[in-house]
């Protein structure tokens, strides 16, 4: 449409961008009526926004601060340009451990005047021109932004930023307000303006009648993409992942809000509740040879991906279906309770899920049936976090849940600084496992 | 408009105006034909509170009509074709499936695209409600990207599906086969077999039962087009190609890139250096024709909805219409002309369905995406009245110019080189998000000949430039039998390959 307007009133000869197409796209993600006319201005314009910054180089450093250090002092573990010129955490991205990060780069101002700067980090930040600190935004938070307005005359400046993370999540994202231009990002991050994202009239998701369960296939959050929410009578839900062919995370309480799923372009569903509480979400199957063997993650594959330019320039993983598993379907009961099945190897497996209660409090008994010719030494992972201590058969699992296998012998594992709770799998096989919570839902649910 | 009665009592000069006026009016309702007099729209009621976004639907064997929603639900709806001389009845099927797309019934199973996979569903305990979900295959790949949609064709006369699968963000491949359609046979077996695609809105079959599928404007498409599917071609967009590595058996070798520079090329140069590529059969010019199509069907009916028997209808959901194709094909090319058909829905098309009895089911949402119609979603049922609008039919290439053919006799009179307004362009073919038109010129049109039953004309158009779109508009033409002008005047005939 852009590119309608422009070939119609001249200024055909600039490309639309599929870079500014996604900028747009998340900026109209809402929009049910026809643009007026300021829209198209505002995309048009920002067609012809100047890139503020040149020759931008960072630096990145090792350690564990509560505040931004003095830089200066320390040796940088490795520096690098950002060739697009925005300023970006990319370069850190591999790095688990605390870290700090500088930016300089050379800062063309195209008329003298006010500009307004907005910083936004977590953890600590900070903005220097020509030297001179404008924006503190320092110590360990999550993302904060600080403002600060600078008198600037039309020329180059230098701009430095500096950037530490303490732990947990990490964000930097740099903004000027310009009278032309409007407000120019200067990172790849966007500045969220009011700091939340945007919320809609709840859509809770209901079964068709009292008693019955209700299935989701939908986004869900902590899974991969192949998820299948089911909400129980009795206030039990489950997340069942379809790529890894096995439990994801159990709760209770309300089960699902699809309203982020079902509003705009939609964005996956919100399960609500609490008490999630995750076990061994990873295939479900494999063969040990030892019980030193690791558990093998979910196999992903990588491949070199080119996009707008021929050359290869970046490696993306993306799933490939685990060899040996393959997903069926599941089948709905007259409660429609839905009963998972899928192949492995010459397995065929059932997976039912059902509430109970177990000393009064509701609870999720999970069946898992396998038919058919299993290798020796294969194994069920029933759980892999929490200490995995025992009591009457009960294993802790952490979480404030307990777990509790019949059918078969569960074998707990140290493994990689961690336990696991595994079961070994002959042949055909009926399982029964038990998933109680510690104490009953509170009632002010 | 009806004439008005003359009152005696009125001045002589107004009797006289009032005279003209009727007269003049009826010249004009002679002059003026509107769609709704050869095509009925009927909005068919929805249950109350039920968000009802159609996407697929299907006509089952007991004449209940069937459709998915782009929430997962999957609806029965009786008394469709009779409404609202009947109420309809709603009945959920399935719910919630993950953004189905498209359905198809086949021997007891209704089968339905879904983002993760192709489910079939059934019915077990005959409640009404499906109880068996079994997954038909589940091969290719999802990231969670809200953009990669998933639309499948109806079941072929093999048994297969042809699943239509669109890029990451609409722009990256970044999942397996994200960009290609891939053939979903019944046993569950999926063969990559086109690759190239974009951001498709629909996938059907033309009358003779190829392959055809929509896909939207944007990067290395310059406008939006009803593209064939030959199974080993190359569709124009190549960031799907990285998954060549894992369909050479299905899909051959990988083709070559084109041009990733900034001044971008045209499909008709493009062509000759990528033998896989298969230029767009129809393109849809944008904004003139529509800006996001959607769902495709035939039309099998023998003639009973109306005169446009084999050539195919394509939703579009932006302009909250329906469009219709020409197709031929030339030196092994499919190309063909695009006509307005019907507009005035009440949402953004997206499912399309035409019964071999002549009744068409559309429906659609505007959600996330705008529509013209205004109406979040709607299902809606188009009748033809038995009335033959007067139409250009087809468009044919020739050698040295374009055969039209009309639904009623053209008076001669009018068949004039100066009744037709021509102009031809192309687009850039180029990675950026689509293309302006380019390379205009306006042809010379002179009418060559005109049949004797005055349904056919010849003309001579020059120069015919290879790759170009022609749009033709007949605006001076009036019918022989009531002088009335033609429905839609224009038309836009893609000609990538000119007769020999």
């Amino acid at each position: 449409m852009v590119t309608y307007v422009l070939r119609k009133f001249g200024g055909a000869k600039i490309l639309v961008k599929p870079t500014e197409v996604g900028k747009w796209r998340k900026q109209f993600n809402e929009q049910q009526m026809p643009y007026r006319r300021k829209d198209l201005e505002q995309m048009i314009q920002s067609l012809h926004a100047p890139r503020l910054l040149s020759d931008l180089k960072y630096s990145i450093y090792s350690g564990k601060w509560k505040q931004l250090p003095d830089f200066s002092k320390l040796d940088p573990a490795k520096t690098g340009k950002l060739k697009n010129n925005l300023i970006t955490l990319e370069p850190a991205k591999g790095i688990k451990k605390p870290f700090g990060m500088v930016f300089e780069a050379s800062m063309t101002i195209p008329k003298t005047g006010t500009y307004e700067f907005s910083l936004s980090s977590d953890d600590g930040s900070a903005l220097a021109v020509d030297g001179e600190g404008v924006i503190d935004n320092d110590g360990i938070h999550p993302a904060k932004i600080v403002r600060a307005r600078e008198k600037l005359e039309a020329g180059n400046h230098h701009l430095k930023v500096l950037y530490f993370e303490g732990g947990g999540n990490r964000s930097l994202s740099l903004a000027v307000q310009t009278e032309r231009f409007g407000r120019l990002t200067l990172s790849k991050e966007k500045l969220n303006k009011k700091g939340k994202k945007k919320t809609f009239d709840p859509i809770l998701l209901t079964p068709e009648n009292p008693g019955e369960a209700v299935v989701e296939r939908a986004f869900l959050p902590d899974s991969k993409p192949r998820a299948i929410g089911v909400g129980y009578p009795d206030h039990v839900n489950l997340c069942w992942d379809a790529d890894i062919m096995n439990l994801a995370y159990v709760w209770r309480g309300e089960f699902m809000d699809a309203s982020p799923n079902w509003n705009g372009r939609g964005s996956g569903s919100k399960p609500l509740g609490q008490d999630r509480v995750a076990t061994a979400h990873g295939l479900p199957f494999q063969v040990l040879e030892s019980l030193d063997e690791p558990w093998q993650p979910f196999s992903e594959a990588k491949i070199k991906y080119e996009r707008d330019n021929p050359d290869p320039h970046r490696e993306i993983t993306f799933n490939i279906h685990p060899p040996g598993y393959r997903f069926l379907g599941y089948r709905l009961d007259k409660k429609r309770f839905p009963t998972f099945l899928y192949q492995y190897d010459d397995l065929h497996v059932s997976d039912f899920y059902t509430p109970r209660k177990v000393d009064g409090i509701p609870s999720i008994v999970r069946t898992l049936k396998a038919r058919g010719s299993a290798s020796p030494n294969t194994y069920l992972r029933v759980a892999d976090s929490g200490p995995l201590t025992e009591r009457d058969g009960w294993y802790d699992v952490g979480g404030k849940m307990k777990i509790k296998i019949t059918g078969a012998e569960p074998v707990v594992r140290q493994i990689n600084g961690h336990r696991e709770l595994l079961v070994m799998i002959p042949g055909d096989t009926d399982l029964e496992i038990t998933y109680r919570w510690q104490s009953p839902l509170p009632t002010s649910q | 408009m009806k004439a008005k009665p003359v009152d005696s009592s009125i001045l002589p000069c107004f009797l006289a105006l009032i005279f003209l006026r009727a007269a003049s009016t009826n010249l004009l309702a002679a002059d003026t034909p509107t769609e709704s007099d050869y095509y009925t729209i009927t909005p068919i009621e929805t249950p109350k509170g039920a968000v009802i976004e159609t996407a697929g639907i299907d006509i089952l064997p007991d004449k209940k009509v069937v459709i998915c929603t782009r929430r997962g639900q999957v609806w029965t709806v009786e008394n469709a074709f009779d409404y609202p001389a009947k109420p309809t009845k709603w009945k959920i099927f399935a719910e919630y499936l993950h953004e189905p797309l498209s359905l198809t019934y086949n021997d007891g199973w209704l089968y339905a695209v879904q983002r993760p996979e192709v489910t079939r569903m059934k019915d077990e305990d005959g409640d009404g409600r499906a109880d068996v979900f079994e997954t038909v295959s589940d091969g290719w790949g999802i990231s969670g990207n809200y953009h990669e949609y998933a639309f499948g064709s109806p079941m072929d006369k093999d048994g297969n599906i042809w699943c239509a699968l669109c890029l990451t963000g609409s722009f990256t491949s970044e999942a397996l086969y994200r960009g290609w359609i891939v053939r979903v046979s019944k046993k569950g077996k999926l063969d990559p077999v086109v690759s190239g695609v974009r951001s498709p809105g629909g996938v059907g079959f033309n009358a003779e039962g190829d392959v055809f599928f929509t896909d939207n404007q944007g990067a290395w498409n310059g406008s939006s087009a009803l593209k064939w599917a030959k199974p080993g071609s190359f569709q124009g967009n190549p960031n799907g190609n990285i998954w060549y590595k894992y369909a050479k058996d299905t899909a051959g070798d990988r083709p070559p890139d084109p041009p990733y520079t900034e001044a971008g090329s045209r499909t008709s140069i493009e062509r000759k250096h990528i033998p896989s590529y298969i230029p767009p059969a129809v393109i849809l010019p944008h904004q003139k024709v529509g800006n996001s199509p959607t769902g495709i069907v035939a039309d099998l009916s023998n003639g009973k909805f109306g005169p446009f028997a084999r050539q195919v209808f394509v939703g579009e959901q932006t302009q909250s219409k329906i469009n219709r194709v020409f197709l031929e094909k030339v030196n092994g090319i499919y190309q063909g002309a695009v006509f307005p058909f019907l507009q005035g829905f009440q949402s953004g098309n997206i499912g399309l369905r035409l019964t071999d009895d002549g009744v068409l089911f559309t429906g659609g949402s505007n959600r996330g995406w705008g529509a013209r119609g205004g109406k979040l979603f709607d299902f809606e049922r188009v009748n033809w009245t038995g009335k033959v609008p007067f139409e250009i039919h087809e468009i044919r290439a020739e050698k040295d110019g374009f055969e039209l053919t009309f639904t009623k006799p053209v008076d001669k009179a009018t068949a004039l080189g100066t009744s037709f307004k021509t102009s031809a362009f192309t687009y850039i073919y180029q990675k950026a998000y689509g293309s302006p038109e380019v390379d205009t010129i306006h042809p010379k049109v002179r009418v060559a000949t005109v049949a004797e039953d005055g349904k056919t004309i010849r003309l001579k158009v020059d120069p015919l430039v290879q790759g170009d779109v022609y749009q033709i508009q007949a605006e001076g033409l009036k019918s022989a039998a009531d002088g009335e002008s033609l429905l839609h005047d224009m038309g836009w005939y893609t000609l990538n390959e000119i007769p020999r």
